[in-house]
């Protein structure tokens, strides 16, 4: 891949084989190892459906994070080592890396739970979906006074004076900005395809700027809500039920206009644990463990014969709830793969200026 | 290899075998020496030139699409696309058999023109699904993405057809190349890293000179101090300093925060609007000035503890003012101090990555922050390649001068 | 330097403003860390002063969580293997470049310092990508090459500044008298530099228990640290228990500060360097 490549590449091979020999390999061995998203949803996966899945198979699995790295399944492509089998992945993340071949091709006849979900895209041969959730607008009721009602609200700083908290990514970030500047929810992506539509939403975003606090996991927004330091903040909805029933805090959050994504499965490509893989995916499809991850965080499942065993009290919340989905707009993942480079490029321009 | 000189017949033995000694001294005290070189050069010095070589390895198209680099090396633009082009192509996709094969040079030409990913990757699957019976290549290409009719397509290609390229220094720099090959400055809201440069480098220098403010009167008052006040506080300079840094940020974070010490002890001072302390400017220098002082005050120390009194005096005596004792005296026996500590402040300070990323709001992410985040987040490794140049060559343009100044290449915090 | 040069009273207020600056920075210095120590302690799950009650939950939930237990095993195994390998290969190139005076030991010095010279997000990255090629990146031996690396040049530093005022006279007295340079090292030169290498361990040790960045690169879930796991935990859900584990790890500078000093009282050749001694 690189000019020094050839070179390096046995100097480095010769060292490891003189390390090796020197150091053994430490003596963590599993039979399949996961790569998933932080808490909550990681903690959530391994009580609903890892612990439970390692109980009845007796494999051992490990179960890593996967917030620093996903650079690190390039780099092991790269150099063929060996780190992770099943990686919990962002929808524009599962089409890119199916389309560059870091995911392997998943044969869905071999998981029959499969045919009981929704948002199942035959194109997409790599991944297959296990949650799905809102962006939303949320704030902290004990705080806030008046309780806002769209995103136009989130601009309002006379209404609501102090800081907001949003994620540092133009994904989302730009189709909020649009339907906050008037634009509606079916319009957003044809807005957004034109280049008069981005300017007018960086346009939008420019209002705001000055009271803009960015995270990048979403924990610290959960975090700096309830610590007063940011007075609403754009988060993801389970989250927020989440916390509300840990925390004991008292977090509300507005429906209207929600944006949904999609989280996938993905098996690394040249996986040593195809078999075990096969194994948890179908493990993890069905309805009961689907539904026990939705109780356990109220995000929705594409299962469809989960809902059977989701929580009556749990239903009004879920993205995936009718009454909601009808208010919502659903990421175009693809348009993200196409534009992604640009628009990130441009919104860490804009983020970085004054 | 001073004193050796060739041996000859003539010589006396002494001197012959003296040379020899002392040649095989040297070999022997090299062989010492050899190991921690080779070590470095290997675990550390190769890895870093390899990711430097990243910023302008530019292999990934040549590779994938050979014969349509060929078809276009005579190309130029504004002149019509050769038809031999579509015809490599079409050809060159039909070959690679898996998307993989095609992904990392889409990858590529994405950075340089949107859109392009998804244009090469969906051609190549129609074309992998159509019949091949064709000998109109062009017609063929544009049926299957219109975008093949517009030149900028393959300008893409032909400027990304390496083996090395100037694309992520210039993007780096926040420039590009036009399709014609001309370098254009990107307009002011474009442009993400000078702004991320200057950022980096103003925070360096704001906190180099607080340093010096609050590290200058605290080193003098050491050197001017009992030995066994001057030990204490020594021990109030080294104690945060072998303290790891995580601590102190995370002490940092939660004395800023809006629940914190320092906000209720202003409200109790009266102070009832609450202050935002946190992810901001102030918040970043103050952490950043506590953790790099001590790399101001204990070289300051060292200098100030060898500056004779007498000398001072002798000047006070002759009737100078204090301050132009300070300035005329003082100041120059301290100055190699003073620049070593500045110098190891603000490089310290320019490869800053866990502060920002903590404390800091959006202005506060520098290059480091911008690296790991290309690295990581993004893949784009040949833009992380050429802004690790970046901060790099700046660090070690410092480095040099610091070489210069203090005549060592050896960053110390004692006396030389 | 005992008072100042006259004494006039603008000169007196000028030293007593200069005490109180003294304490204030001290207190700037120290305050923050030590305001870390009582909310360990604290019995409800909040992040702020007064403490309601005093109790030892977190240090419980800290030493009875895997995770935790993991880093602290992580950070005790790749500081002192890290340690041990830069002090060997810090002493004997510390050792060979006082021996010889060769052409071009500016550039060999240049080449060692380099790695306290690059900004550590790109020295990490850089291991990251030529580890991950042969797959050394997320194993113990990684981590542990890596950290070596980092803290090599300081053992370097510290040990050469010992040895600019040690008398070379000595070894050439030994060796007329027949002794093996290796006898010479061991019996005469070692144990006069023995408190530039015992410093220089113990930087060494503080840089690699300090890294944040190079081991979030390099680690693996199973090579976690400390301080890569505090990191973890501040920028996802902060908790007291990482309060009670920055506490530990001011315990642990403490050690080695008093460590320092106890060497330094022991060596009367380096107390007019004192404190920081030797190097940084």
């Amino acid at each position: 891949m690189s000019l020094f490549s050839t070179n390096t590449k046995s100097v480095y091979a010769g060292l490891a084989m003189a390390a090796s020999i020197v150091f053994p390999a430490p003596a963590f061995s599993s039979d399949l190892t996961l790569a998933l998203f932080t808490s909550p949803l990681g903690e959530v996966l391994k009580t609903a459906a890892i612990d439970p899945f390692r109980a009845e198979t007796k494999l051992d699995v490990n179960a890593d994070n996967r917030d620093w790295g996903i650079g690190a399944v390039r780099a092991k492509i790269e150099g063929g080592s060996d780190v992770w089998d099943l990686v919990t992945v962002e929808d524009s993340e599962a089409i890119q890396g199916c389309d560059e071949g870091y995911f392997a091709k998943i044969d869905k006849s071999k998981i029959p739970a499969l045919a009981d979900f929704d948002l199942m895209d035959d194109k997409l041969e790599c991944a297959i979906p296990f949650v799905f959730y809102g962006t939303v607008l949320a704030y902290d009721k004990s705080r806030i006074g008046t309780e806002p009602t769209s995103w136009k609200d989130l601009w309002d700083v006379n209404q609501w004076p102090g800081r907001r908290g949003m994620n540092k990514t133009p994904i989302a970030t730009l189709e909020l900005a649009l339907m906050a500047d008037g634009v509606e929810r079916g319009q957003v992506y044809e807005t957004l395809s034109t280049p008069e539509g981005v300017d007018r939403a960086f346009k939008k975003l420019d209002e705001l700027k000055p009271n803009i606090v960015w995270w990048q996991n979403p924990g610290q927004s959960r975090q700096m809500l309830a610590s007063g330091e940011i007075v609403m903040s754009v988060t993801y909805d389970n989250g927020i039920r989440f916390f509300n029933k840990t925390q004991g805090t008292n977090f509300g959050l507005v429906r209207k206009d929600t944006i949904t994504s999609v989280n996938y499965w993905v098996l690394v490509e040249g996986s040593k644990h195809v078999d075990n893989a096969y194994k948890f995916l179908n493990y993890a499809s069905q309805p009961e463990v689907q539904a026990a991850i939705t109780n356990g965080l109220a995000i929705s499942t594409p299962n469809r014969k989960a809902m059977d065993f989701v929580q009556e009290d749990l239903k009004p919340y879920l993205t995936s709830n009718p009454d909601n989905l009808g208010e919502s707009l659903q990421v175009d993942a693809q348009f993200w793969v196409d534009n992604g480079d640009a628009l990130q490029q441009r919104f860490d321009a804009w983020v970085a200026s004054k | 290899m001073r004193h050796w000189r060739p041996a000859s017949d003539h010589a006396p033995t002494i001197a012959r075998d003296q040379a020899r000694s002392e040649r095989a001294a040297k070999l022997r005290a090299f062989m010492l020496i050899a190991p921690l070189l080779v070590f470095l050069l290997v675990v550390f010095i190769g890895p870093v030139a390899t990711l430097l070589g990243r910023s302008v390895d530019d292999q990934e198209v040549a590779a994938a699409l050979p014969r349509t680099v060929t078809a276009l090396s005579d190309w130029q633009w504004g002149t019509p696309v050769p038809d031999s082009a579509y015809k490599a192509l079409v050809e060159d996709l039909r070959e690679a058999s898996t998307p993989a094969s095609l992904a990392s040079a889409a990858g590529r030409l994405n950075y340089a023109l949107p859109g392009m990913r998804s244009q090469l990757m969906t051609t190549r699957n129609r074309l992998q699904r159509a019949d091949g019976a064709t000998s109109d290549f062009k017609a063929l290409l544009e049926s299957l993405s219109p975008k093949w009719s517009e030149p900028e397509s393959w300008a893409a290609i032909k400027q990304a057809s390496g083996p090395v390229t100037d694309f992520y220094l210039l993007t780096a720099l926040d420039m590009k190349r036009g399709p014609d090959g001309s370098i254009t400055s990107l307009p002011a809201n474009l442009s993400a890293f000078v702004p991320s440069i200057v950022t980096t480098f103003t925070i360096a220098l704001t906190v180099t000179i607080l340093a010096i403010a609050f590290g200058f009167p605290f080193a003098y008052l050491m050197a001017s101090a009992s030995d066994r006040v001057a030990g204490i506080l020594m021990f109030m300079v080294l104690l945060p300093f072998l303290t790891a840094t995580m601590v102190r940020i995370l002490a940092w974070g939660i004395l800023l925060g809006r629940e914190g010490v320092i906000k209720s002890g202003l409200m109790a001072l009266g102070l009832s609007e609450p202050l935002d302390l946190l992810y901001n400017r102030t918040a970043v220098n103050i952490a950043l000035l506590h953790i790099f002082v001590p790399y101001m005050v204990l070289p300051l120390y060292s200098v100030m503890k060898t500056v004779p009194q007498a000398h001072l005096r002798a000047a006070a005596s002759l009737g100078a003012t204090p301050l132009t004792v300070f300035r005329r005296v003082y100041l120059p026996q301290v100055a190699p101090g003073l620049a070593a500590g500045s110098l190891l402040v603000f490089i310290q300070c320019l490869g800053v990555f866990v502060v920002p990323a903590i404390l800091g709001g959006a202005r506060e992410q520098g290059l480091p922050v911008l690296i790991a985040h290309y690295v990581n987040k993004t893949l784009n490794w040949g833009l992380a390649a050429a802004l690790s140049v970046i901060l790099l060559v700046s660090v070690y343009l410092l480095y040099w001068l610091f070489v210069k100044l203090t005549k060592s290449a050896t960053l110390s915090l004692g006396a030389r | 330097m005992k008072a100042g040069v006259g004494n006039t009273s603008a000169q007196r207020a000028g030293t007593i403003a200069l005490r109180l600056f003294g304490l204030l920075f001290c207190i700037f210095l120290i305050g923050p860390i030590l305001a870390f120590v009582p909310m360990s302690f604290n019995g409800v799950a909040l992040l702020h002063y007064p403490i309601e009650s005093f109790s030892l939950r977190w240090y419980w939930d800290l030493f009875s969580s895997s995770e935790w237990r993991l880093a602290f095993f992580n950070s005790v195994v790749v500081a002192t293997s890290a340690t041990v390998l830069a002090t060997a290969l810090g002493v004997a190139a510390a050792f060979g470049l006082w021996r010889g005076r060769f052409r071009g030991q500016g550039f060999i010095m240049i080449l060692i310092m380099t790695p306290m010279i690059v900004p550590s997000v790109i020295g990490a990255v850089s291991m990251y990508f030529s580890f991950a090629q042969v797959g050394l990146h997320y194993t113990y031996v990684g981590l542990i090459l890596a950290h070596t690396a980092m803290a090599a040049p300081i053992v370097v530093v510290t040990v050469s500044a010992v040895l600019a005022r040690f008398d070379g006279n000595l070894l050439r007295a030994a060796a007329s008298m027949g002794a093996h340079p290796l006898l010479a090292f061991r019996r005469i030169t070692l144990p006069l530099i023995m408190p530039g290498v015992v410093s220089g361990a113990v930087f060494a040790f503080a840089i690699s228990l300090d890294d944040v960045v190079v081991a979030l690169f390099l680690a693996g879930p199973d090579q976690r640290t400390l301080p890569v796991q505090m990191y973890m935990r501040s920028t996802d859900l902060f908790d007291l228990a990482t309060a009670a584990a920055a506490s530990l790890m001011f315990v642990v500078a403490i050690a080695m500060m008093v460590f320092l000093e106890l060497l330094r009282r022991r060596d009367q050749l380096s107390q007019k360097h004192s404190g920081a001694a030797a190097g940084q």
